[in-house]
């Protein structure tokens, strides 16, 4: 049963940096309606920004994150300004359309500013590990299993009790009605790309520390999206479940199903679970069923 | 309104064309310069800047100027087959330098039946190699399939009994292991393959099959993929307690990155070695650090290396032939033949150490790989040349 | 087809002129601008499909590509191992292409909008899987080859004769389309995508007509998938990826979605826009000195195309052409007013 434990284990550490990403992507739907396609390339760019700092500028570990945040902050401001403002209203499929032009912009930008190969992220955790059940668990792995635990925490909290959580809320949920009562629809969105930013960033950071650093790191912006279909995509709590639910689901299917069935069937399986969950609860597990008025 | 388009249609297409000019002679390449396999597209800029090179130094051959295309396949079947007719049909190219098996594949009828064009491509596949039935494309090196032979030869001779193999689910990782398999490479050497396992190339993390592998516990695991998911191998078998020496990767795996992200979690990890390193101790060399003083070069590793031979063999062959045409650029269809023709006659061509010494008769070019191990954070050799004829 | 005035009788015979003379006219790219033409056409197919999903019943499809793979393997082993010919083969692959739209289409049932989206998604990844594994069929990661049948002893992957069996497919497609939504079918399609709820209310069998329109539009993919085999001559599974879906997404958008001509202008733009950023990066090339940062350049340039595009005109290139049609019919009528006409 040694076995067993080790695969549970090795899904939940890689399950917890889907949620990670997951979150954004949830934050930003559950605040102005958008699914952003280019969530990928946001972390795949921000672990870009942070890596230059460290290494090739030298700058300090602390002030290079600073800055890294900084600097993905105003990426989501623009983003969210410069071509979100003018979609208000457009057709959900204009704006995926839209956010995957932005994935093209920012994947053709990274591969001009620092090129196709294979980088060393710096080591920003300390190296040691942890032995759970016989897996060596690399620290960097708890670090992304806490933060997505304490952002859950944090956002849950945010969007129940605070104000610009509810007012966020409210936003997304009709923004006429917002407006009219005196919510500002601007400064929601801008802070709701900020956090997102951040939060992607933050991903990518943990996502390069684990892997080698390549432009190829915005493939994972396609991952989450059976974590958040099946966490329901207006639930900041189902995309952490969901993340740890697809990392189990792969590692245990890659190592229990997939030499039957033949090929990666790992992959596939969390397609299928998505299938099966959404045939049973059409607006995942744990989203909110949308009530449609004629 | 359809009128209208066909006319902007022709219009745009028109607006600017690359063409040759008498006195020219304009070479094809294209390779994955956006996508997946970008890591390795140093074998794309090495022939561009080769006869770039030769272009500045000796002034082209007799006279006449290179002209390099370099275009991008984007290592996707349509987009190659796209970007060869452009360079055949437009940029009238007498070589061109291809990517990969499945293009080359697509092409097969193009190459070597409706435009009889040489053809140079990067792929290692057995499935693109037949002087007989594809006698215009040519690969440089040993194919997957030579270089398991050579792996697990050296696994037999180290005492080993059971192995297994590793590699993504895409033609370029399974059909060199399906093709090793049928031609029953383990077993004639009595090696026993206790799984073939599969992941999907654009995973993140891989440790539940790096899990199997230490329940199943073989001698040795070949990797038929390339550094950027070999990192990702080694870096889940130390989480789970494989040691990288267990592991045996294809030519691809011979990058300086593998032990400069893992550090001591790559130590004795091997590969295989089909052409000379950047940086080694050889004429070739000379000739691109005397390039490197004047231009930018994208990619400074072994595939940049390889990229440099092809673009030697590809000037070696057309200066032969217009030697024997008296430095007249013949009329494109015979020119292109005659360089195919002159291509197939090389024999122990040095390419001033980038590659064993080069025979084309079977269009191989060499079928020699080198084992190299990482120790104390580098690729060391340990072995020679071997041969797999 | 009926003439109603002598003026459209003229345009047709004049349109079916260019398109005869076309590829005459070319000297000295033929087979390169034939090339895109009939990837072109391919994409019309295969987009007007979509947009029929999409634009006319509000389904949006990430699978189109599979879908076409579908078709493409049904082609390639009905040509290989059984040795039918493609006047069977191509109506077989849209046929058993629809079957398969119609399975993937159940989920539509309960699922509606971006949920629906992502259950396309899951088909795609899984149709895929099933490329990539069902070897007995598929030949697996390897692919198939296949000799592409001969029209009057001419190989049909020569570009010159696929451009005249394609181009005129890829009319017939737009003509369908144009005729399907005069019907009771096509009538039923819009009024799902304007409110289903609605629908359901006035009689309309949702469920029923969401797969009708799974049906209809995967035959389209079919078709163009088994086109596609026999042009490319091998296929395999990483010829129809996400990266293609989505392709054929953008064409919809970008053409305008609901509209009869928008496929054709998005299948247009789409396969014309890198070629047309590649020239004048060629072009810009030598005073910008950017030698390896050009591809990503043009990585870029796409991007940014598509971005501002659907900021400015979200509606699409056809709604751009009808506004300029409909200028030039208000100034030529001002026109003939001015003249003391009407």
């Amino acid at each position: 049963m040694e076995l067993i434990v080790q695969v549970m284990i090795a899904g939940i550490t890689i399950g917890s940096i889907y949620s990670l990403i997951a979150i954004g992507v949830v934050l930003i739907f559950k605040s102005s309606g958008v699914i952003n396609f280019a969530q990928g390339s946001m972390a795949m760019i921000g672990a870009f920004i942070a890596y230059s700092f460290v290494t090739q500028l030298g700058v300090p570990i602390v002030f290079s994150l600073l800055i890294t945040f900084l600097i993905a902050a105003a990426i989501g401001i623009v983003i969210e300004r410069f071509v979100l403002r003018y979609l208000t209203g457009a057709s959900l499929l204009s704006i995926i359309i839209v956010t995957l032009g932005i994935t093209f912009i920012m994947d053709g930008g990274a591969l001009a500013v620092w090129g196709s190969s294979n980088f060393t992220f710096p080591k920003l955790f300390p190296a040691f590990s942890l032995e759970l059940g016989g897996i060596k668990v690399p620290s960097v792995y708890l670090w992304s299993f806490i933060t997505a635990m304490v952002l859950l925490v944090i956002f849950l909290l945010f969007f129940k009790y605070s104000k610009m959580g509810l007012a966020m809320r409210a936003s997304a949920d009709n923004q006429k009605v917002a407006i009219a009562l005196g919510i500002s629809s601007r400064k929601v969105l801008s802070l709701t790309w900020i956090i997102a930013s951040i939060v992607a960033t933050g991903g990518g950071i943990l996502l390069a520390s684990i892997s080698a650093l390549h432009v190829n790191l915005s493939y994972i912006g396609l991952i989450v999206f059976p974590v958040i279909i099946i966490g329901g995509l207006d639930s900041i709590a189902g995309a952490t479940v969901g993340g740890l639910i697809v990392g189990v689901l792969e590692a245990i299917s890659g190592v229990y199903i997939a030499p039957h069935l033949g090929g990666a069937f790992q992959q596939v399986a969390a397609y299928l679970l998505l299938l099966i969950i959404l045939m049973v609860k059409p607006y995942g597990l744990f989203g909110a069923k949308t009530i449609e008025r004629l | 309104m359809k009128k209208l388009f066909r006319f902007l249609v022709l219009v745009s297409l028109g607006l600017v064309a690359i063409s040759a000019h008498a006195g020219e002679i304009p070479v094809g390449i294209y390779g994955t310069l956006t996508g997946t396999d970008v890591d390795v597209n140093g074998m794309s800029y090495g022939p561009k800047d080769y006869l770039t090179y030769v272009n500045e130094k000796f002034g082209g051959v007799m006279g006449h100027k290179y002209v390099p295309i370099l275009l991008d396949g984007k290592n996707s079947i349509p987009e190659e087959v796209k970007v060869f007719k452009r360079l055949v049909d437009v940029d009238k190219v007498v070589v061109v330098n291809g990517w990969s098996t499945g293009g080359t594949k697509a092409l097969r009828d193009q190459i070597n039946i409706l435009v009889k064009i040489p053809f140079q491509a990067q792929s290692f596949s057995i499935d693109v190699l037949d002087p007989v039935k594809y006698p215009y494309i040519f690969l440089m090196g040993p194919t997957y399939e030579d270089q398991v032979l050579i792996a697990l030869e050296w696994a037999k001779q180290k005492g080993a009994k059971t192995i297994a193999f590793l590699h993504a689910d895409i033609e370029y990782g399974r059909a060199p292991v399906r093709n090793a398999m049928e031609q029953k490479i383990p077993e004639k050497l009595g090696l026993k393959v206790l799984a073939d396992i599969e992941y999907a190339g654009v995973s993140l993390d891989l440790t539940p099959q790096l899990l199997r592998i230490k329940e199943l516990n073989p001698d040795y695991v070949y990797i038929q993929d390339s550094a950027g998911n070999t990192i990702k191998i080694l870096r889940d078998a130390a989480k789970v307690g494989v040691p990288a020496s267990k592991f045996f990767g294809n030519n691809y795996n011979f990058q300086h990155i593998i032990p400069g992200t893992l550090g001591k979690d790559a130590e004795g990890f091997k590969a295989l070695q089909v052409n000379a390193d950047w940086g080694a101790n050889i004429p070739m060399m000379k000739e691109i650090e005397e390039f490197a003083k004047k231009h930018e070069i994208a990619k400074k590793d072994a595939y940049y290396t390889k990229g440099w031979a092809q673009g030697k063999i590809i000037h070696e062959v057309v200066s032969r032939v217009l030697k024997k045409t008296g430095g007249k650029i013949p009329e494109i269809g015979q020119f292109r033949t005659m360089i195919r023709d002159e291509w197939v006659n090389l024999e122990n061509f040095d390419t001033g150490g980038g590659t064993p010494p080069l025979t084309y008769k079977n269009h191989q070019g060499h079928s020699e790989a080198r084992i190299v191990e990482i120790k104390g954070g580098k690729f060391v050799t340990i072995s020679d040349w071997i041969k797999t004829q | 087809m009926k003439c109603f005035k002598t003026r459209h009788c003229a345009y047709y015979f004049i349109f079916v002129g260019i398109f005869l003379l076309f590829p005459f006219s070319l000297f000295k790219y033929t087979n390169y601008v034939l090339f895109l033409v009939n990837m072109g056409a391919i994409g019309v197919i295969g987009a007007s499909g979509l947009n029929i999903l999409k634009g006319y019943t509000g389904v949006i499809s990430l699978s189109q590509a599979a879908f076409m793979g579908v078709g493409a393997y049904t082609v390639a082993i009905l040509s290989t191992k059984e040795g039918l010919p493609f006047w069977i083969n191509l109506p077989a692959a849209g046929a058993i292409t629809a079957i398969v739209g119609v399975v993937a289409g159940t989920p539509s049932l309960r699922l509606k909008g971006f949920y629906l989206a992502m259950a396309t998604l899951a088909t795609q990844f899984l149709l895929e899987y099933v490329f990539k594994n069902w070897e007995s069929m598929t030949r697996g990661v390897q692919g198939l080859f296949i000799t592409p049948p001969q029209i009057f002893r001419v190989h049909m992957n020569n570009d010159w004769v696929f451009y005249f069996f394609v181009v005129p497919l890829a009319f017939v497609a737009v003509l369908c389309t144009r005729n399907l939504l005069r019907t009771k079918v096509g009538r039923a399609f819009t009024a799902i995508r304007d409110r289903d709820i609605a629908a359901e209310l006035i009689g309309i069998n949702v469920f029923k007509y969401k797969l009708i329109s799974f049906a209809i539009s995967s035959f389209y993919a079919g078709v163009a998938g088994g086109l596609w085999c026999y042009y490319m001559t091998i296929i395999n599974p990483e010829a129809f990826t996400l990266l293609v879906s989505i392709d054929y997404i953008a064409m919809v958008i970008v053409g305008g979605m609901g509209t009869i001509m928008g496929p054709v202008y998005g299948a247009i733009f789409i396969i014309l826009l890198p070629e047309f950023i590649q020239r004048v990066m060629e072009v810009l090339q030598p005073i910008f000195r950017m030698t390896y940062t050009f591809e990503a350049f043009k990585h870029i340039v796409f991007g940014f195309t598509i971005v501002i595009f659907l900021m400015f005109e979200p509606k699409g290139l056809s709604e751009i052409f009808s506004r300029m049609g409909r200028r030039i019919a208000k100034w030529r009528r001002k026109e003939v007013r001015e003249k003391g006409g009407y």
